[in-house]
């Protein structure tokens, strides 16, 4: 089984567009924080604003915290793409490729080959949101330095930085199981299809348009809003709250375990009845 | 005619007592408010550890430390080693700046605050004090301090600050209650991420803010 995670690791680190996930962290990461290092300022005068008619802000507000926290708020909206772009490319590519058939007629069952390549993808997400977490934290500590993070949403809270580590890896985490069952949704649509392009495509399709509908159609939908996996996409942010408790994210968490089995026996079922026509 | 002058003469000398009145509460205005500058007159410099909790509904702050030095005439600097929240006025302590420029004073009253019978004394800056257009002091005569003091600004609206004191040379606060208005105030919820519906939320948040600054080991003129 190793082995065939390791090979499944290698096909997808000899591919050239595992590395634009990379790149464009990289870039969008690197863009962000010199964007708060010239213009942070303004940045932070306008969400601010309206506090510092009443209020002094005493100490630094742009800090590596505070850098992470947008940063993370970024996670939802691009990172699905980037792990789509492989996930969604670990089936459909035999597919694509004519490589299904030499594949399938090795000694391995279509399940192990199915938990491997999971796995792989799963390595993948993972090293992409490590990845993530190593740029924001080392680039943000050697531009910006620590501090206490300020967080507004429908109430202004201010966490003391000894009180950050651990959100923030709870929040990479619960992101990271986010992703992940974004890996097995884009992994379902590369079972079903013969070409990348599709479920790559399909999965950010999905994720935006569930989302938008959602925001535009709310009243329409609040009935079913509850189980949809993209409700619980910004839940990250509770960790932020200073009441926070478990009991404020174990829905969510469940929310997006079921998910991931869902897709992820589906995926299996369908794989294991699948006529192998290409 | 001569009813006409009778009058004349009453009228003047109405206007005359009441001028007198006038000037003899803006005299001890002014008398009050001197023997309150006085505690401050060796006053050169201090330094002083300053605890500052924050009472307002929507904001989830814990109690911060803040270094607060000052330097006569007016020059405060505050320093900290995390992100503190201080009220725009009262952290200051304004009466300083106040007392020790031009003022036009009068007294408007008495009232007892705290416990202590209070004289009230309204102040008009006559110079163009940063944001402050007009104070209105509550002053314990027989300790020569201020034990409420109400300012209202250009640019933020009315801050009340209550003062408490144990038994210190200069008469410096030990603590200092904040009052102000919150009503006006709303938040940019959706500035993270966050979708409607949640503006309205922030709507019910209350009127009055209370933050309470305590001041401990003071270091006066060392």
């Amino acid at each position: 089984m190793r082995q065939l995670i390791n090979i499944e690791l290698f096909k997808i680190f000899t591919k050239p567009r595992t590395y634009i996930g990379f790149g464009a962290i990289f870039v969008i990461i690197v863009a962000i924080q010199v964007g708060i290092k010239i213009k942070g300022d303004e940045m932070v005068g306008m969400i601010i604003e309206t506090l510092s008619d009443k209020f002094i802000f005493e100490g630094k507000l742009i800090n590596m915290y505070s850098v992470g926290y947008i940063i993370l708020n970024t996670l939802w909206i691009h990172v699905p793409i980037l792990v789509a772009l492989v996930t969604g490319d670990l089936l459909a590519g035999e597919a694509n490729s004519g490589t299904y058939r030499i594949l399938l007629t090795r000694p391995i069952s279509r399940v192990k080959l199915i938990i491997s390549k999971f796995i792989a993808g799963w390595v993948y997400t993972t090293m992409l949101i490590i990845f993530m977490i190593l740029l924001s934290v080392v680039v943000g500590g050697i531009l910006f330095g620590t501090g206490d993070l300020l967080v507004m949403t429908t109430k202004v809270s201010i966490l003391s930085s000894d009180d950050l580590v651990w959100r923030f890896l709870a929040a990479y985490s619960y992101g990271l199981l986010c992703m992940t069952t974004v890996a097995a949704m884009s992994y379902l649509l590369s079972a079903m299809s013969d070409n990348s392009i599709g479920p790559i495509v399909g999965t950010i399709a999905l994720i935006i348009g569930i989302t938008v509908i959602s925001t535009v159609g709310k009243s329409l939908l609040e009935p079913v809003l509850p189980y949809f996996f993209t409700t619980y996409l910004t839940s990250w942010q509770k960790f932020f709250d200073t009441e926070f408790t478990m009991n404020m994210i174990s829905h969510d968490i469940l929310i997006q375990f079921i998910y991931i089995f869902g897709f992820f026996f589906i995926t299996l079922f369908y794989f294991r009845k699948k006529d192998i026509l290409s | 005619m001569k009813r006409v002058k009778t009058r004349f003469w009453i009228l003047g000398f109405g206007f005359w007592i009441l001028g007198l009145n006038g000037f003899a509460q803006a005299d001890e205005a002014q008398v009050l408010l001197n023997n309150v500058a006085k505690n401050f007159e060796k006053l050169d410099h201090f330094q002083v550890t300053a605890i500052i909790k924050v009472d307002v509904d929507f904001i989830k702050i814990k109690e911060r430390e803040v270094r607060i030095s000052y330097k006569k005439p007016d020059v405060f600097t505050i320093e900290s080693d995390g992100l503190a929240l201080l009220p725009k006025n009262g952290m200051q302590m304004e009466f300083l700046t106040l007392i020790g420029k031009g003022y036009t004073s009068i007294i408007s009253g008495q009232e007892d605050v705290q416990g202590v019978r209070t004289t009230i004394v309204k102040v008009i800056p006559e110079a163009e004090l940063e944001d402050i257009v007009l104070a209105q002091m509550w002053i314990d005569p027989a300790a020569n301090r201020i034990v409420r003091m109400k300012t209202y600004t250009k640019t933020s609206g009315s801050y009340v600050i209550d003062f408490k004191y144990t038994d210190h040379p200069f008469n410096l606060p030990d603590q200092t209650v904040v009052t102000f208005d919150l009503s006006a105030m709303t938040l940019p919820a959706k500035m993270m991420s966050e979708f409607a519906s949640q503006a309205e939320k922030v709507k019910e948040t209350p009127s009055e803010a209370k933050v309470i600054v305590k001041y401990t080991n003071y270091r006066v003129n060392q």
